[in-house]
C-alpha cells in the first residue's frame, strides 16, 4: 500500500518540526528517513502513524485519506504495524500475549490468533520464547517480539522508529541482516526511520535524507552517497570533509591552503563549497603539505586528521609509515557557497 | 568476619533506641492488650466495642473508596494529558498533604452542619455528621496521596506502551485500560493503603463528626481517648485492648495489600529514558480543566473558606453580611498566654522532632549498607504504620513510671517521662522517623554511585567523600523532611491530645479543645493562623528544593 504525504507541516509551539515535507513511498517500497537527531524524521513516522497530528498538508494511506489537519482517521483505525523506539513491549503480558494483543482487538477467534502468534513468532525465530515474561528476554529478543507483534496483523505498512538504536554493535549488525531478509518474505510497505547512514544504506530502496525539517534528498542509497545534492548529504551519508573558501586557476583554495582540483573537473573562478569524502583524500609523497594532526590505525584502513584553520581534514587510506604525508584530491563535488 | 565497627555499633544503638522507645512499647502494649484475655474478651463482647469496630472499617473504607475513585484519574489527567492548570492543580493537591484534615472537618461543619451550615442556609441539606461525613473529609484529605502515588508510577510508565495498544487497534480508553492501567496498579494499591491507615487512625475528624453530636457514633480511636478519659486501671487495660484490635486492622491491610501489590507487581524492562507523550484532550482539555477545578473548590477552598468567614463573622451563628466581618477579636484569640503558650511548646517541640528526624534518618542511610543498619531501618518503618492512637498508648504505659538505670552502684540515672512534653517530642520522633529514613535512603539511592567513588580516586577518605560530596546531594529530601515533619507535629492532635500533660497546651489540642467545648470562632481563628503557617512551611519547601520535591 501507498504512503502519499503532501506538504506536512508540524510545530511543537513556536518551533517549526516539519516543514512543508513532501513525500510519496510506492506498495512494496522500503524508504528510510534518515538525518540527525531534531530533525523531524521521528515526527514525520509519528505523523503517519496518527501518534501526531499534522499542522497542515494532507497525508493517504493507500487511497484512503487518514489526517488533513480536519478529517483524521484514528492510529488504531489505520491497520499500521510499529516497532517502537523502546520497544514499548507490555512488562505485564508475556510474549505470546503481546503478540496476540494486535490480533485480539481485531476481534479473531481464539484459534486463528494462536495459528497467526505462533506463525509471527516463527518469523523472528523467538517460538520457544512464546511464554517468557519481557524481564526475562535480552535486548535484541525485546527487538524481535516487537516486530512480531508489529508483523502479527499482516499490516500494509509498517512504521520503524529507530529500531535497531538501543542494541549493541554486534547484534545491531545481526538484526539488520534479518530485518533485510525479512523483506524478502514480507512484501510490506516500510518507513524506516534512522540516524545511522549505515541502516539506511543497506536496508532502504530509498533514502530520504532530513535535515531542520524538510528533505534535503530523497533518492536511492547509491545516488545519495555517490551524488549527493547537499553539502549536508554529503557530510551526513558520506561523513564528507566540507572546505569552504574559493576557486582559482584549478585550485581550491581554503583557509589559506591549496588545493589542486582533481584532472578532468572543471570549475570556473569565484566562491564555492567542496566538498570530499575522507576515502577521495589520497595520502601520499605528492599534494599539499599539511600538518598531521593525529594517525588513527583502524584495521582495515588507517584514518589520517590533519590540522586546516581551526579543523581537521579526514582522510581514509593505507597505512603509510610516513613521517610528514601529503593530501592530494582525488574526487570531489563543488557546490555553491553555503553560509 | 569483619570486627564490628563504628558504623556497626551506631546502627545497633539506634536499633536499640528505637527497640526501647517505638517498637518495644507497641508490642508490649498490644500483648498486654492480647494476654489480659478477660479484658479483652469483654472488649471483644461488647457491643459498643463492636460498633466502633464496624464504623471504623466503614468510615476507612468509605474514605479509601472516595479518594481513588477521584484521585485515579485526577493523576491520570496531570500526568498524561495536556489539561490546563497543571501546576496549580499539582500544588493544590499537594498542599492538602499538610493541612491537617482536623481544620477540613471544622471547615466542613461551619459548610453543612445540619442546623446552621453555610451551604444549608442556603437551601441545601446536607448532613456532614456520621459516618458518610467522616469519610468523606478523610477521603478528600486522603486523596493526595493517591494522585501522588499513582502520578510517580504514571511517570516511569513509558507512553510508547500506550501508543504500541493504539497501533494494534486500541482505542484510547482501551489502550490506558490494557497498557498503562496493570503497570500502576501497584501504585493505586498503595496510595489506597496509605488513605485506609490515616482514615482508621484518624481522630479528630471522627471525634467533631461522630461523637460531638446528638447521636454519638465512635471509632476504636475515639473509644480509647474516651476510655483514657474515664482514667483508673480497668479503662486503662480496656484501652490496651481497643488498641489492640485497631493495630490489628492496620496489620491486616498491611498485609493484604502486600500481597495484593506483589501479585500485580511487574518488573519493568530495563528502562532507556521513558518517554512521555501528553495525550491531547482536544473538545474536551477545557470541559475537564473545569471539572478538575471544581474538585479542588469544593474539597480545598469551600472548607477554608468557611474557616476564614467564621473566624471573620466571630461567631459562626451570625448571618452572613459584609459589615459583620471583623479582625477585633483576632487580636485577642492569637495574643492571649494561653495561644502563645501553646504555640511556642508546638514549635519548640515540632522543630525538636524534625531534627531529630533529620539526623536519625540520616545515621540510617549512612549504616544501610550493614546488616545493623537494615534492621533500624525496618525498626524506623513499622511505627509509620502504626495509628498515631496505639504508638501514644503504648509510650504512656511503658513509661508511666519512671525507669531508673543504676550505674556503678551509686550513680542513678532517672528517666522521667510521664506527665512531661518530652515524652510527645518521642512519640512524634518514633511515628514519623520512617519519614527522614525513606527520603534519605531514596535520596542516596538516587545518587550516582560513581560520584562518591570519583571523590575517593581524588583521595577523600570515605567520611570526607561522603561529606564533600553525597551529604550536598541530600540537601534538598533533608530540607524536605524537616519541613514535612515540622508541619504534621506542629498540628499534630491524635497523639497529642493523649499524651500532653494537662495545663500544657499544644495547638493542635489547643484547637481540638477550642471547637469541641468551647468557641468555634475562636478555633477558626486560630486555624486561620495554622493555616497560614502551613502554607508558609510548604512554600518554603518547594523555594529550597526546587519544583520536584514536595
Amino acid at each position: 500500500m501507498s504512503v502519499r504525504a503532501q506538504n506536512l507541516r508540524k510545530s511543537y509551539g513556536k518551533t517549526q518540526v516539519v516543514r512543508d515535507l513532501s513525500l510519496d513511498i510506492a506498495p512494496g517500497e522500503m524508504v528510510a528517513l534518515l538525518g540527525p537527531s531534531g530533525c523531524g524524521k521521528t515526527t514525520t513516522l509519528r505523523m503517519i502513524a496518527g501518534l501526531n497530528r499534522l499542522d497542515g498538508g494532507t497525508l493517504y494511506i493507500g487511497d484512503r485519506l487518514v489526517d488533513d489537519g480536519r478529517t483524521f482517521i484514528a492510529p488504531e483505525k489505520r491497520a499500521l504495524g510499529m516497532v517502537f523506539q523502546s520497544y514499548a513491549i507490555w512488562p505485564h503480558k508475556s510474549v505470546a500475549e503481546n503478540v496476540a494483543y494486535p490480533l485480539e482487538r481485531k476481534g479473531l477467534a481464539k484459534p486463528a490468533v494462536e495459528t497467526s502468534v505462533l506463525r509471527a513468532l516463527d518469523l523472528v525465530r523467538l517460538t520457544a520464547m512464546r511464554d517468557r515474561m519481557p524481564h526475562q528476554l535480552s535486548g535484541g529478543q525485546l527487538q524481535r517480539v516487537a516486530l512480531a507483534r508489529a508483523l502479527v496483523r499482516e499490516p500494509e505498512v509498517l512504521l520503524l522508529d529507530e529500531p535497531l538504536s538501543n542494541l549493541d554493535a554486534a547484534l545491531r549488525e545481526e538484526l539488520r541482516a534479518e530485518i533485510a531478509a525479512l523483506r524478502s518474505r514480507v512484501r510490506t510497505t516500510m518507513v524506516y526511520v534512522t540516524h545511522d547512514q549505515s541502516e539506511a544504506l543497506a536496508l532502504a530502496n530509498r533514502i530520504a535524507v532530513m535535515n531542520l525539517g524538510v528533505i534535503e534528498q530523497l533518492a536511492s542509497p547509491q545516488a545519495v552517497y555517490d551524488d549527493p545534492a547537499t553539502p549536508f548529504v554529503a557530510s551526513f551519508v558520506g561523513g564528507a570533509n566540507i572546505l569552504r573558501g574559493f576557486v582559482e586557476a584549478g585550485h581550491f583554495v581554503s583557509h589559506e591552503t591549496r588545493f589542486a582540483l582533481p584532472a578532468g573537473m572543471t570549475a570556473k573562478g569565484g566562491p564555492g563549497t567542496l566538498v570530499v569524502r575522507a576515502e577521495d583524500l589520497e595520502v601520499g609523497m605528492l599534494g599539499t603539505p599539511l600538518p598531521l594532526a593525529a594517525r588513527l590505525f583502524l584495521g582495515h584502513a588507517t584514518e589520517y586528521r590533519f590540522a586546516l584553520g581551526g579543523t581537521s581534514l579526514r582522510a581514509m587510506g593505507p597505512h603509510l609509515p610516513l613521517a610528514e604525508p601529503r593530501v592530494a584530491i582525488k574526487r570531489a563535488k563543488l557546490f555553491a557557497p553555503t553560509v | 568476619m569483619r570486627r564490628p565497627d563504628a558504623t556497626t555499633w551506631t546502627a545497633w544503638g539506634l536499633a536499640a533506641l528505637l527497640l526501647a522507645f517505638a517498637v518495644g512499647p507497641v508490642i508490649a502494649l498490644i500483648s498486654r492488650g492480647v494476654l489480659d484475655t478477660e479484658v479483652l474478651g469483654g472488649e471483644l463482647r461488647s457491643a459498643g466495642a463492636m460498633a466502633a469496630v464496624g464504623a471504623t472499617l466503614r468510615t476507612a473504607l468509605g474514605a479509601t473508596f472516595i479518594a481513588v475513585l477521584l484521585g485515579v484519574p485526577v493523576a491520570f489527567l496531570l500526568e498524561r494529558t495536556n489539561i490546563a492548570g497543571r501546576r496549580l492543580f499539582g500544588l493544590a493537591f499537594t498542599s492538602l498533604i499538610a493541612l491537617p484534615p482536623f481544620i477540613l472537618g471544622m471547615g466542613w461543619i461551619q459548610l453543612a452542619s445540619p442546623s446552621a451550615g453555610y451551604l444549608n442556609r442556603l437551601g441545601g441539606w446536607i448532613d456532614i455528621y456520621g459516618a458518610p461525613g467522616i469519610a468523606f473529609v478523610n477521603g478528600t484529605s486522603g486523596l493526595p496521596l493517591v494522585i501522588l502515588a499513582v502520578q510517580a508510577a504514571l511517570a516511569r510508565v513509558d507512553t510508547s506502551l500506550e501508543e504500541a495498544a493504539r497501533m494494534s487497534g486500541a482505542g484510547p480508553l482501551r489502550a490506558i485500560r490494557d497498557a498503562t492501567l496493570p503497570l500502576v496498579l501497584p501504585a493505586i494499591v498503595s496510595g489506597a493503603l496509605l488513605v485506609f491507615l490515616s482514615a482508621s487512625a484518624a481522630f479528630g475528624v471522627p471525634y467533631m463528626l461522630g461523637v460531638a453530636t446528638a447521636t454519638p457514633m465512635h471509632v476504636l480511636t475515639t473509644r480509647i481517648y474516651t476510655h483514657l478519659l474515664k482514667g483508673g486501671a480497668s479503662a486503662l487495660a480496656e484501652a490496651s485492648a481497643a488498641s489492640a484490635i485497631l493495630l490489628v486492622i492496620a496489620m491486616a491491610a498491611l498485609a493484604g495489600s502486600a500481597v495484593a501489590g506483589r501479585r500485580g507487581h511487574v518488573r519493568l524492562t530495563a528502562g532507556k529514558g521513558v518517554v512521555v507523550q501528553r495525550l491531547d484532550l482536544g473538545a474536551y482539555r477545557w470541559p475537564l480543566t473545569l471539572a478538575v477545578a471544581a474538585l479542588v473548590v469544593v474539597i480545598v477552598v469551600m472548607p477554608l473558606a468557611a474557616v476564614v468567614v467564621t473566624s471573620l463573622l466571630g461567631n459562626a451563628s451570625l448571618p452572613i453580611a459584609l459589615e459583620s466581618l471583623t479582625t477585633s477579636h483576632w487580636h485577642d484569640v492569637l495574643w492571649n498566654h494561653r495561644t502563645v503558650g501553646a504555640a511556642a511548646r508546638s514549635f519548640g517541640l515540632a522543630s525538636a522532632a524534625a531534627g531529630a528526624v533529620c539526623v536519625l534518618g540520616l545515621a540510617i542511610g549512612i549504616t544501610r549498607s550493614r546488616f545493623s543498619g537494615r534492621v533500624a531501618e525496618q525498626l524506623a518503618l513499622w511505627p509509620y504504620a502504626v495509628p498515631g492512637t496505639v504508638v501514644a498508648m503504648a509510650l504512656l504505659t511503658a513509661y508511666s513510671m519512671d525507669v531508673r538505670f543504676i550505674a556503678a552502684d551509686r550513680i542513678a540515672i532517672v528517666l522521667s517521662l510521664a506527665n512531661s512534653s518530652s515524652m510527645v517530642m518521642l512519640a512524634y520522633v518514633a511515628k514519623y522517623l520512617a519519614i527522614g529514613s525513606r527520603n534519605v535512603v531514596d535520596g542516596m539511592r538516587q545518587l550516582d554511585p560513581t560520584l562518591a567513588e570519583a571523590a575517593r580516586l581524588c583521595g577523600a577518605s570515605p567520611r570526607r567523600a561522603f561529606v564533600d560530596v553525597v551529604l550536598p546531594r541530600l540537601r534538598g529530601p533533608l530540607a524536605a523532611t524537616f519541613v514535612l515533619t515540622f508541619l504534621l507535629c506542629v498540628t499534630e492532635l491524635t497523639m497529642s491530645v493523649l499524651i500532653a500533660p494537662p495545663g500544657r497546651d499544644l495547638l493542635g489540642t489547643l484547637l481540638f479543645d477550642l471547637q469541641s467545648y468551647a468557641d468555634p470562632a475562636s478555633a477558626s481563628v486560630l486555624a486561620c493562623a495554622v493555616v497560614v503557617v502551613v502554607v508558609a512551611g510548604l512554600a518554603l519547601t518547594s523555594f529550597a528544593s526546587g519544583p520536584s520535591k514536595a
